[in-house]
């Protein structure tokens, strides 16, 4: 029967484990570009995505990763709601083969929920390489459903997969418990699944319970929740042993080749080098290689311009519209594109290596000492790196963290790590002011090396600022946290590739050219509407001056960052642009034109040093900030989010300032 | 066999889980790791400081920090 509204026959659910591969096999029955990482959080919202065979339309649902239904973080509770609703069709549990036996926990209380299982025994290429065997068949008999063997990552299983969704259902598997536990299971007679009655009977809650003749004669044998979960947990952890006893051999090999890699990247003396020269590296190919393709682009647009100019002039647009969308929409366009575009296309693939290999958790490892001292989670490590790409997907990410304050103290600091939307700025007044005539590979590695100091300070104010909000608004002990360190996996280069460049890059390159292009006519129409011969952008940043004098800034750097809030990458091109007075956004020009540019308006190095510190530090994106009402629901928050960065940005400035008039 | 905290475990020793301490969502996310009473452990990898480790439990890595891992007590055998 095919529904003619949603356009599906059934709906498989793709559960499991974190890091066991789900998003690969999503992606390779869907085709759809989703990308797949190799550390717990990846799948934060419901990925959605259609697969046909012979004549069933198949709507799959990749759910986030979980250990378990009895589940703990947001981002798992999602998964298990999802599963308990029990609206799919079949409910297609991935695992990790060469690690089946902690799998198996997961697969057995789905079973408790449904039969509808079939298991996904994914990385089994990974299993054979470390000389784990399983016995399938034997596998399949005891859990009584479908087992297919699946390497996603080269496409395998994934046919076989879809034939076992045919199957009907199979007959399931239930686990014995404790006699009593069955006893008090049977007296629930609510139409629900046996996993609810056995959270009914392990919950602690009393209040809103209406089982409570059920509860009472728990009690009255001396099974409190606390004992009640840990017999059902207990039982649960038996089968899974007994099943992989008899299903497995093999299987040490994984832990001690991991083992080996483990000793250097988190090794006593290598650790930190190790980790500060990775940081170097991807800073440095990502602006070296950037150079050149922003110059193309740039001259492209150029190009452009002209053709499109020319274009409105024959048809005959009215010289006030004309203007407003080349040199105001069109420029600012330009410019984001050119200055955001290579950078981005670069970083976000060597982001995305990292990631698939397995090196993040293990930066998050070396990290935690740090957090652990600022009273906050070492998963904050993770949502950092994923701020320097874009802080909205950083805030996003920080849903892997447990605890409420200290997911909190992750979202209110992201904002410290440059995002792709702030390096180039501050990258060119490195150039600028620090780097000047060095040229090539050598301004290069000196640029890379100054935005690492700067990435490094950006880290100390993350971890001061979360340290202080720990003793303050957020007052508390860090909580309790576990790091799974998956095995190194060697990524597929080509699938990075084009999977980071497809959800990334252009994801948060069309995000911020549709803000760029209206900010672009805007800008345009404040610097060229005049009030008594002035424009009003003017009129603005003289108003500013005075204020933005106590920080060492001018009217214009103000307006920059204020008029840069729906995207941080048109701050500099707006400084520029008021210098220049010409009323649009001039052509980006080479790097001695706008060095001499800002020192004509009063720069020096310690305005240099105090721009790059606000830049920083100031009130995140207004992306970043929706995103932040979006996953707190409050608007004290985002204030908060909004007012503590940027108090912080303007105290360090009014120092620099002060130590600056005081010493130059 | 003597007794000691799961933090107090050395890079490269094996221990069994006597008991797990802690209460709450903590003790849960153990069970759900299969961190209960019997159940082996190794410890694989410690940082500069021991602050967190990395433990070998049921075939995968799990890194714990100081606080949390001295809420399980493990047997060593001498």
């Amino acid at each position: 029967m095919k529904s003619k509204t949603t356009g599906y026959d059934k709906t498989v659910v793709l559960a499991g484990n974190p890091n066991v591969g789900k998003s690969t096999v999503f992606n390779e029955l869907t085709g759809l570009k989703q990308h797949t990482g190799n550390w717990t959080g990846k799948t934060v919202e419901l990925a959605y995505g259609y697969h046909k065979n012979k004549n069933v339309m198949w709507k799959i649902v990749d759910l986030p990763g979980t250990y378990s239904l009895f589940s703990h973080s947001p981002e798992e509770s999602v998964a298990r709601d999802y599963i308990l609703k029990g609206e799919a069709d079949k409910y297609a549990v991935v695992c990790d083969a060469s690690c089946l036996e902690r799998n198996l926990l997961l697969v057995l209380q789905i079973l408790e929920v449904t039969k509808d299982v079939v298991l996904v025994l994914n990385l089994w290429d990974e299993a054979e390489k470390y000389s784990v065997n399983i016995n399938t068949d034997r596998l399949s008999a005891l859990l009584g459903v479908p087992v297919v063997k699946a390497s996603a990552r080269n496409g395998k299983g994934i046919r076989e997969l879809t034939e076992a969704l045919e199957h009907e259902s199979a007959k399931g598997h239930k686990i014995k418990y404790d006699s009593d536990i069955e006893y008090a299971v049977s007296l629930i007679d609510k139409p629900v699944s046996r996993f609810e009655k056995l959270k009914i009977i392990s919950s602690d809650d009393v209040l809103s319970d209406e089982y409570i003749h059920v509860k009472e004669y728990l009690w009255g044998i001396g099974y409190y929740p606390e004992k009640c979960s840990e017999l059902i947990c207990g039982a649960m952890n038996r089968e899974a042993g007994k099943i992989a006893s008899e299903c497995v051999s093999g299987g040490n090999e994984r832990i001690r080749r991991n083992l080996r890699i483990d000793k250097a990247l988190l090794g006593k003396y290598t650790a930190v080098p190790i980790m500060l020269i990775l940081l170097c590296a991807v800073l440095f190919i990502t602006i070296f290689g950037a150079n050149y393709p922003s110059e193309l682009l740039s001259s492209l647009f150029g190009y452009l311009e002209i053709k499109i100019d020319t274009f409105l002039m024959h048809i005959g647009v009215s010289d006030f519209f004309r203007e407003m969308l080349v040199y105001g929409l069109w420029r600012v366009l330009g410019w984001v594109v050119a200055v955001m575009l290579p950078p981005m296309a670069i970083f976000f693939p060597l982001f995305t290596l990292l990631e698939d290999s397995g090196i993040l958790p293990r930066i998050a490892f070396n990290m935690d000492r740090c957090f652990d001292c600022a009273h906050s989670c070492g998963k904050q490590s993770l949502t950092m790196c994923m701020g320097l790409g874009c802080n909205a997907v950083g805030v996003c990410g920080c849903r892997i963290i447990d605890s409420p304050r200290e997911r909190l103290i992750a979202m209110l600091t992201n904002v410290f790590l440059p995002c792709n939307g702030r390096f180039p700025m501050i990258l060119t007044l490195i150039s600028v002011f620090f780097a000047v005539g060095y040229s090539g590979l050598t301004g290069s590695v000196i640029s890379a090396f100054i935005l690492c100091l700067v990435i490094i300070f950006g880290i100390a104010v993350t971890l001061t600022v979360s340290a202080l909000l720990s003793k303050t608004m957020l007052r508390g002990i860090p909580s309790s946290f576990t790091l799974e360190l998956p095995p190194y996996r060697m990524p597929k280069i080509g699938k990075v590739l084009t999977r980071s460049f497809l959800d990334r890059t252009l994801f948060v390159l069309g995000r911020s050219i549709s803000v760029a292009a209206p900010a672009g006519i805007v800008i345009w129409l404040l610097s060229n509407i005049n009030v008594a011969d002035v424009s009003i952008l003017e009129h603005v940043s003289r108003f500013l001056d005075p204020f933005a004098g106590l920080f060492g800034f001018d009217g214009v750097i103000l307006l920059g960052f204020i008029l840069g809030l729906p995207a941080n990458e048109i701050v500099l091109p707006i400084i520029i642009m008021a210098y220049t007075g010409s009323g649009h956004i001039v052509e980006c020009g080479s790097l001695s034109q706008i060095r001499s540019l800002l020192v004509a308006n009063g720069w020096n190095a310690v305005t240099c040093i105090s721009v790059i510190i606000f830049c920083l530090c100031h009130f995140p994106c207004s992306t970043t900030l929706l995103t932040v009402k979006k996953e707190t629901g409050s608007m004290k928050w985002t204030l908060a989010a909004f007012g503590i960065p940027t108090f912080v940005g303007l105290s360090l400035c009014a120092l620099i300032n002060l130590f600056g008039l005081t010493f130059f | 066999m003597k007794y000691i905290k799961l933090s107090e475990m050395q890079e490269g020793e094996a221990a069994t889980v006597e008991k797990v301490c802690c209460k709450g969502d903590m003790k849960r996310r153990f069970m759900d790791l299969g961190v209960m009473p019997g159940t082996q452990i190794r410890c694989l990898i410690s940082s500069a400081t021991g602050s967190i480790k990395g433990y070998a439990i049921k075939g995968s890595v799990i890194a714990l920090r100081r606080r949390d891992a001295s809420e399980i007590r493990v047997g060593v055998e001498n």
